[in-house]
């Protein structure tokens, strides 16, 4: 077994494993925030909207109706901006586990191989 | 005498090199839990009947009682996926994020309630939170490919 040859070609199975996972991640995490951050201003726009036309309103039983329901609606959507972010993060965490796991399995599958290719026999 | 000894001292050295490399090679490290296609599909089949009601409160205006026992049926589509997560070790942030969708489905069907209709970024806490599971499984598939043995 040539130890050098073996131990670069493990390190250059370990970048590939980890670099597709973090390339995957990275594009994820970059679009879905653009996303969320788009959503988070058109609801801030739909809010004020909102609130503007419960002030138009003559009735003020309708009025004080309709700002409630701009409130809590604005509330609730931003809530589930706010719990998507932090999924986004988690997912984020959980997938560089997974590169590093790639990554050291790519390594270990290169290093059976080479093991098994000395040996003559398929032992690992 | 002495070189009898000093040899099978180095015998017994590289027959515990040996060992160690053949321990070390024929193990896998496993930090997040493996890919489970019965939760992949589940989860997909979840994210095409939201994105149904979506596209209807969004552009037809397809009222909440329409689409009311959907939110029902999805939060019960919820429980058993989590369940069924739950039955793996290493699995927190799926969870989690299960946990996250339960919640943001409550409100986005209390939003479609109150207000009577639904806008598109009313919908996006829950299309974003779909689209960060189904990520993650694709991203378990490719590692399940990874860590597959040589053929």
């Amino acid at each position: 077994m040539n130890f050098e040859e073996t131990l670069k070609q493990m390190l250059s199975a370990a970048s590939k494993a980890a670099k597709g996972q973090w390339k995957a991640m990275s594009d994820f995490a970059e679009t879905e925030f653009r996303r969320l951050g788009a959503s988070a201003m058109k609801l801030e726009a739909n809010f004020a909207a909102d609130m503007l036309e419960a002030a138009t309103q003559t009735s003020a039983k309708k009025r004080t109706k309709m700002e409630k329901i701009a409130k809590e609606r604005a509330t609730l959507a931003f809530e589930n901006l706010k719990l998507a972010a932090e999924a986004v993060i988690e997912m984020f965490k959980a997938d560089l586990k997974l590169a590093a796991q790639d990554a050291v399995n790519a390594a270990m599958k290169v290093l059976a191989t080479s093991v098994n290719a000395s040996l003559g026999v398929p032992l690992l | 005498m002495c070189r009898l000894q000093s040899s099978h001292i180095l015998n017994c050295r590289l027959f515990v090199l040996l060992v160690a490399v053949l321990c070390v090679a024929s193990c896998t490290i496993s930090l997040v839990s493996s890919y489970d296609e019965v939760t992949d599909k589940a989860v997909q089949d979840l994210a095409a009947k939201t994105e149904t009601v979506i596209a209807d409160a969004t552009t037809n205006g397809g009222s909440y009682r329409k689409h009311a026992g959907f939110y029902t049926e999805a939060q019960g589509s919820i429980n058993a996926i989590e369940m069924r997560s739950s039955l793996y070790k290493q699995n927190e942030a799926e969870i989690n994020t299960l946990g996250k969708l339960r919640t943001a489905m409550h409100n986005m069907g209390r939003i479609h309630q109150i207000a009577g209709s639904l806008r598109s970024e009313e919908a996006e806490g829950v299309r974003s939170l779909l689209r960060s599971l189904i990520h993650h499984q694709i991203a378990k598939k490719r590692s399940a490919q990874i860590t597959a043995p040589a053929s």
